[in-house]
């Protein structure tokens, strides 16, 4: 009976051991795996949209696509709504890819950037493409309800 | 004092209130009933959750390194993809029949862990499958000898309810990371001179850029953004519902409250910003709705029960009784 009594101990001990170590381990995510904190499946911090969108000023970063098939797009199109250019435009892997890429040109890390373009354009992007990648600057409430935004250039690339 | 704390966590519910539990048999059944169940959604979403078996689209692991799919650099992806499929489909059926043998459940766990990784790498099977790895892997330590469940002994019946009851903490202890880390990201934003959680706008400038990065509709997104004052008091309830969840583990007469609260949490998250969780729902109403640990309870019992605003409850009913947990 004791020997019982000590196992069951010890299993509750386990079981509190097991909650506690993934509170430890989920938020060592967070920590130690900045930007990678998802790819560790189950172990997640759990945060998710911890951060307030800036009201004022929100960057974010995209793709538009200027010319394809050898026909001008005016105005250019972005790739969240290329629908009959892009497979898949609502991907989000491919949205944290273009903003992974955006992001390396904008600080000029020209071999990460490259990689990644290869990437993006060999996954995501058909041939006789030419688009350009941009940051877009704007308040998220006066974006959805009056479309206001600014574009910045960070690069125009061409995929034959 | 520390010992006494200890000491004292002990013999509250569950750890030190389980034999309590298997007094009736109602508990164990219902909790193994929705262990059941657990495994027959299992099935379903081996099939169900992607139905074509479509080869076209690579892994992204030439992008991100996870750690479960680093042997498919060994094989072709159209034979990853059905082992893995193959693998879940076989572990879930095993599972449903005979989710009493431990070995099943390791294998349902794995099977689960490549399924869920693969399509995390491939398409967007989002962290919203983590809570079911979860349980899955908890469900691992379950007693054996339920086979015949009438006459399983009641210190093995405390063992499955503790089981039982670890799945449903690890769901809640989530959704209490989330909340650590909305007030982790408020203290930065604050510190910052930002807009920050407190902002009278902050939820309607969630639900909006979601909206806008994600170029996604929603039957209520554009109006709600449009009349932040609204959302707000429901943005920091939400909150609130987060940063509570792991006191309510430990608080079985406010289990169904939290449950659904937390189930309407997700409906509105998907008719604003578009984002389902739909598997967090169904597991929310089988571990909550249903928790086999939510007996005989009053609403005055809930109510008296509920974080912080429980004092005010507790002030105008004065004689409210403390449920057992």
């Amino acid at each position: 009976m004791k020997n019982l009594t000590s196992r069951y101990t010890g299993f509750k001990l386990l079981i509190a051991g097991l909650l506690i170590s993934y509170f430890v381990i989920g938020l060592s995510t967070e920590i130690f795996l900045d930007g990678k904190e998802k790819n560790f499946p189950p172990f997640f911090s759990w945060f998710l949209f911890e951060t307030v969108p800036n009201k004022n000023s929100k960057i974010e970063y995209t793709i538009r696509i200027v010319e394809y098939q050898g026909k001008t797009i005016e105005p250019p199109v972005f790739y969240e709504q290329a629908f009959g250019i892009i497979d898949n435009p609502g991907s989000p892997k491919s949205r944290s890819l273009i903003r992974t890429f955006a992001y390396a040109l904008e600080r000029k890390r020209d071999d990460e950037s490259q990689r990644l373009r290869r990437l993006l354009e060999q996954i995501y992007m058909p041939g006789s493409i030419k688009y350009q990648v941009v940051s877009v600057r704007y308040d998220p409430i006066k974006r959805l309800t009056e479309n206001e935004y600014t574009v910045k250039l960070l690069g125009e690339f061409t995929k034959n | 004092m520390i010992r006494k704390l200890i000491n004292s966590f002990s013999a509250s519910f569950p750890f030190g209130k389980m034999a309590e539990y298997t007094r009736t048999d109602f508990p164990f059944f219902a909790a193994q009933f929705l262990v059941r169940v657990h495994y027959f959604y299992f099935l379903y979403c081996s099939i169900g959750l992607f139905s074509r078996w479509d080869f076209t689209i690579g892994p992204q692991t030439t992008i991100e390194f996870i750690p479960p799919l680093a042997w498919l650099s060994l094989v072709d992806f159209p034979t990853a993809i059905t082992i893995i499929r193959v693998l879940f489909i076989v572990a879930s059926l095993l599972a449903s029949i005979v989710p009493q043998w431990r070995w099943v459940r390791i294998l349902a766990f794995v099977s689960a862990l490549e399924f869920v990784s693969l399509y995390f790498s491939v398409l967007l099977l989002d962290v919203d499958w983590y809570v079911w790895l979860l349980t899955s892997f908890m469900l691992i330590f379950l007693p054996g000898g339920w086979s015949n469940p009438v006459k399983l002994p009641s210190l093995a019946r405390q063992k499955f309810l503790l089981v039982f009851w670890s799945c449903q903490t690890i769901v809640l202890l989530t959704y209490f990371m989330a909340g650590i880390g909305k007030l982790y990201g408020a203290f930065m934003q604050i510190s910052a001179g930002q807009t920050n959680l407190f902002d009278p706008q902050a939820g309607a400038l969630h639900i909006a850029d979601r909206l806008v990065v994600t170029y996604d509709t929603s039957p209520f997104g554009t109006w709600v953004a449009g009349h932040y004052l609204l959302v707000w008091p429901f943005f920091l309830g939400s909150v609130y519902l987060m940063l509570f969840s792991l006191y309510v583990a430990f608080k079985p007469s406010l289990h169904r409250l939290w449950g659904v609260s937390l189930i309407l949490f997700h409906i509105s998250n998907y008719l604003t910003i578009n984002i389902g969780f739909g598997a967090h729902i169904l597991l929310n109403a089988l571990l909550f709705i249903l928790s086999p640990f939510a007996l005989d309870i009053s609403w005055k019992q809930t109510a008296s029960e509920i974080p912080v605003f429980g004092y005010v409850f507790r002030y105008f009913f004065p004689k409210q009784g403390i449920h057992k947990g």
